[in-house]
């Protein structure tokens, strides 16, 4: 009985977000640039709404506050590199966003091969792209999996239950494009909202009086939880200052991201949404309180189960219609992020890595989406990881195309030779040490030593090239044609 | 050196030296502050001081941004 209410309450959430989204493109006409790009149409409202609502994720559902269950401080890091993504997005992106209006381009490997001249660099920048969103999409699998499984009181086939929403999920996008995506987060935002008020602010009132009653709680149980351990390897203060820094650098690489500040209607709103973005972050203080509250009330869960921490607090203290809502609140939170993912990644296939004509666009995308689907589902079907776990590694290497972008809008770009070099470097860096399946050396996150031999092998090479051309430079790469 | 007046992506978005620095101030307080910062005490309206820290930051990092936004040439 509890599971048939809490898991009708989940279904109708998603339906309705569903339908609300189809609803607001009913008259609109699928243009590729309309499926991909919303049409370049987004004033600050839609952009923020879509932004906050691609970040807001499972991971930011379930997994910081796994994290702040589970390791305590270290989780700190997710509130700060977002900001730091908004800073940089603020100086570099609006110079981007006109040169991808100017030459009709949809995604980042259109920019990449574009800028650089470069089809082979954009191919690498799709393949990159495209490999490294994969295990971001698998991680809302996993929460909406977790998710319908509390919501099942343990009496359904999760797995399934999780890939019926995500065949729900495909559907829509396939539908609807990125407009449909950006309406329906208008619902998931103002739902995920109520839930993380209800998690961050209830609970912890609810046990222990306060938000400021749970921290005094933990501190005397784990008394070094608030703060960063140093000496122990991982998760000292070198590894969270690197790990700032490499996932706020690459934070707008994702596809998706970069798709959706593309989707604005100016660089001035670019500008704005970087501005009021970090705001927005502080959901995710209510998050850890959830997490920390769910430590005490509920504690022993370890691994990648530290992950299903205060829904099982909810599940056990409150009523089924209370665990309905949240938890469907959290299954939009996925489904709504992986229908922008994944129309990203197809949009890079079809368009970068198959190169579909224009006309044909709209429908290669489509079937893309279908296929990455099934994709992702399979990869999900075999993974263990938790949900911070998968987006680092998505981070390592979606972040190692930021000095390829970045450094592509200085007066004279470094020649695609070297930028190729120094992703390839980075990849192999990456590739060597999750064979040995190391996740810091000396303190410091892989991705960002990745990142570092990157950015060395690139101008390394770039200074032979141009010491071997004779000094004055290699060809231009580009001078803009204004129209 | 002829062609310093050529036309230059991130010309149109007039960015000073000014509007960077201003916004550095936020960018190192989040990814160099937290090595000194990395303590409990003194807390913070109950939150450890690191986490009020942090807090603090990113609450202040639209105010500089906004200022950023003000020294860019237009």
């Amino acid at each position: 009985m509890n599971s048939l209410v809490a898991l009708l309450i989940i279904f109708f959430v998603i339906i309705g977000t569903i339908g609300f989204g189809i609803f607001g493109v009913r008259k609109v006409r699928m243009s590729p640039s309309q499926f991909i790009l919303g049409g370049r149409s987004f004033g600050i409202i839609f952009l923020w709404l879509l932004s906050a609502g691609e970040i807001y994720t499972s991971f930011t559902f379930l997994g910081a506050a796994g994290w702040a269950y589970g390791r305590g401080a270290p989780a700190f890091y997710i509130i700060c590199y977002l900001t730091v993504s908004c800073i940089t997005l603020f100086f570099y992106f609006p110079a981007i966003w006109r040169i991808a209006q100017r030459h009709g381009l949809l995604t980042s490997a259109d920019y990449i091969g574009h800028k650089y001249r470069s089809p082979a660099l954009g191919f690498l920048a799709a393949l990159v792209g495209v490999f490294f969103l994969i295990p971001y999409i698998t991680l809302q699998l996993t929460g909406i999996q977790i998710l319908l499984q509390i919501g099942g009181y343990g009496t359904i086939n999760s797995p399934a239950a999780a890939g019926a929403a995500f065949a729900l999920i495909i559907g829509f996008v396939w539908i609807s494009g990125l407009r449909g995506a950006a309406w329906a987060s208008l619902i998931k935002d103002a739902l995920v909202l109520a839930g993380v008020i209800f998690a961050g602010i209830v609970l912890p009132i609810h046990f222990f009086g306060s938000p400021k009653g749970v921290i005094d709680a933990v501190l005397k149980v784990h008394p070094n939880w608030m703060t960063l351990v140093n000496g122990t390897g991982n998760y000292g203060t070198v590894w969270f200052m690197s790990t700032v820094l490499l996932s706020g650098l690459g934070g707008f690489m994702f596809p998706h991201a970069f798709a959706s500040n593309l989707a604005a209607k100016s660089p001035d709103t670019i500008r704005r949404n970087a501005m009021i973005l970090p705001l927005y972050q502080m959901m995710l203080l209510l998050v850890f309180f959830a997490g920390f509250t769910a430590l005490l009330v509920h504690p022993g869960l370890t691994g990648a189960a530290a992950d299903q921490s205060f829904m099982l607090v909810v599940q056990q203290h409150y009523p089924p219609w209370v665990l309905g809502i949240i938890a469907g609140a959290g299954c939009l939170a996925g489904l709504v992020p992986a229908a922008a993912q994944i129309l990203a990644a197809a949009s890079l296939l079809s368009r970068n890595l198959f190169r579909v004509r224009e006309e044909k666009l709209t429908s290669a995308t489509r079937l893309w989406i279908v296929v990455m689907a099934v994709l992702a589902f399979g990869l999900w079907f075999f993974n263990g990881a938790s949900l911070v776990g998968l987006l680092l590694i998505s981070y390592s290497g979606t972040t190692q195309l930021f000095p390829g972008v970045v450094l592509s809008l200085r007066k004279q770009p470094p020649h695609p030779i070297s930028v190729t070099t120094g992703i390839l470097i980075a990849l192999a860096i990456l590739a060597g040490f999750a064979f040995a399946q190391v996740t810091a050396f000396y303190g410091v996150h892989v991705g960002t030593v990745a990142l570092v031999a990157n950015v060395v092998c690139l101008f390394v090479v770039d200074y032979v090239m141009r010491v071997r051309k004779g000094g004055s430079g290699h060809q231009k790469v580009e001078t803009e044609v204004r129209t | 050196m002829g062609s310093e007046k050529e036309s230059h992506d991130l010309d149109e978005d007039g960015i000073t030296v000014g509007s960077l620095i201003v916004a550095a101030i936020p960018f190192l307080a989040l990814t160099v502050g937290p090595l000194f910062a990395n303590r409990l005490e003194p807390r913070i309206l109950g939150l450890p001081f690191l986490l009020a820290y942090l807090v603090f930051s990113v609450l202040m990092t639209p105010v500089f941004l906004f200022c950023a936004d003000r020294l860019r040439k237009r």
